[in-house]
């Protein structure tokens, strides 16, 4: 029998490789700081396991290897980050949740502070803007925190009634407490306290 | 369903989102959550292009509760900025007695819905945190001073016939 091959469609598959879970099972082994080998059958399973089609993001809940909303090439242009808690979130996705004012900077599944995992691969080309974005956080926590002190403080020894039910966004009662109260409360930095 | 989304509010995010979660919502049968506008895509004001943005549950009351035997019908409205910030959910008003509810507006005091959001919440699960909301009335946040202060002085008994009488009066 003769056959003839008239055409031929390669197909290939990839994922993204969080390597987390392997890490984990590979800390019980006492030399659990040696690369785990990637083409051992365990890893494999593991890693078919972390990938499978229902693991998805579960910010825009696009599976990992696909894009989050605002993108069409899968891979490199939409990447996926692992969290030191071992969460998983396309990169344009958490990156845009810990940029609001109600992410506190916490990870969405277990309210940790979300911090890249060190050491994983492909984490790497994001470590830079994390730490920037973290670090931007954690001081607008602070000025919040300051702010809020201070207002209380010149509250109570103004005595200025605030009529404040949850919006966090004091709202001033016409008539009461002098000028000078007034004038030094910076309301315009209160901008992300809402919501 | 007829999906208009270039004169949408929405961002492309939102509404691929928003179309997973109908597709999850339509195909489960324990909580009645619907696009209020109905099935055919036509939202409330008549733009097939909104009619994801807001969204009507119906709520049984729990059969171990004062509300056992009423239905409420729960408002959710979908920020543009869905899934980052949480959605708008409120009872109709005067229809809700209910010490996390202000009777008047119908607006719900549930931190889920505020300071304690995650973007991997879904309009399904606010609707089921409202539900046990139902069961378990937190008195530390009243929105409903009446109910609230009977509530922390333990009568039981003028708590449920308090709200079994709102109920009656609709």
């Amino acid at each position: 029998m003769r056959v003839t091959v008239k055409k031929a469609y390669p197909v290939f598959s990839w994922s993204w490789d969080t390597d987390s879970v392997a890490r984990d099972v590979y800390c019980n082994n006492p030399e659990h700081n040696v690369r785990p080998d990637i083409n051992s059958e365990t890893y494999a399973f593991l890693r078919n396991y972390r990938n499978d089609e229902d693991d998805v993001c579960g910010i825009c809940r696009v599976s990992y290897n696909g894009v989050c909303p605002n993108c069409k090439i899968p891979g490199r242009s939409c990447p996926l980050v692992v969290g030191s808690c071992n969460h998983s979130f396309h990169f344009h996705c958490i990156y845009r949740w810990l940029d609001t004012p109600t992410s506190k900077g916490l990870c969405p599944m277990c309210r940790q502070e979300f911090t890249l995992k060190p050491e994983v691969l492909i984490n790497e080309p994001h470590a830079q803007k994390f730490m920037e974005l973290i670090s931007r956080n954690r001081e607008r926590r602070l000025a919040m925190e300051r702010e809020e002190q201070e207002l209380n403080n010149e509250l109570r020894e103004g005595g200025v009634v605030v009529d404040e039910p949850d919006q966090g966004v004091p709202v001033m009662q016409p008539g009461l407490g002098s000028d000078e109260e007034e004038d030094e409360i910076d309301y315009d930095s209160n901008d992300g306290m809402r919501m | 369903m007829v999906m208009s989304g270039v004169e949408c509010n929405f961002t492309w995010a939102t509404m691929s989102r928003l179309m997973k979660e109908y597709r999850a919502i339509r195909a489960q049968k324990e909580v009645a959550l619907r696009p209020s506008g109905g099935e055919s895509g036509a939202g409330a004001d008549g733009d097939g292009e909104d009619s994801l943005r807001a969204w009507t549950a119906t709520l049984e009351g729990p059969a171990d509760s004062p509300y056992a035997g009423a239905s409420f019908a729960l408002d959710l409205e979908v920020p543009a900025t869905y899934p980052l910030a949480p959605p708008v959910a409120r009872f109709r008003p005067r229809a809700m007695p209910h010490v996390n509810v202000n009777y008047e507006t119908g607006e719900i005091c549930l931190d889920i819905l505020k300071g304690e959001w995650s973007p991997v919440y879904n309009l399904l699960y606010v609707v089921q945190a409202v539900q046990r909301l139902l069961r378990e009335p937190n008195p530390d946040s009243p929105l409903n001073l009446e109910l609230g202060v009977i509530m922390r002085e333990g009568d039981l008994a003028a708590y449920r016939g308090l709200i079994r009488y709102y109920i009656q009066q609709q």
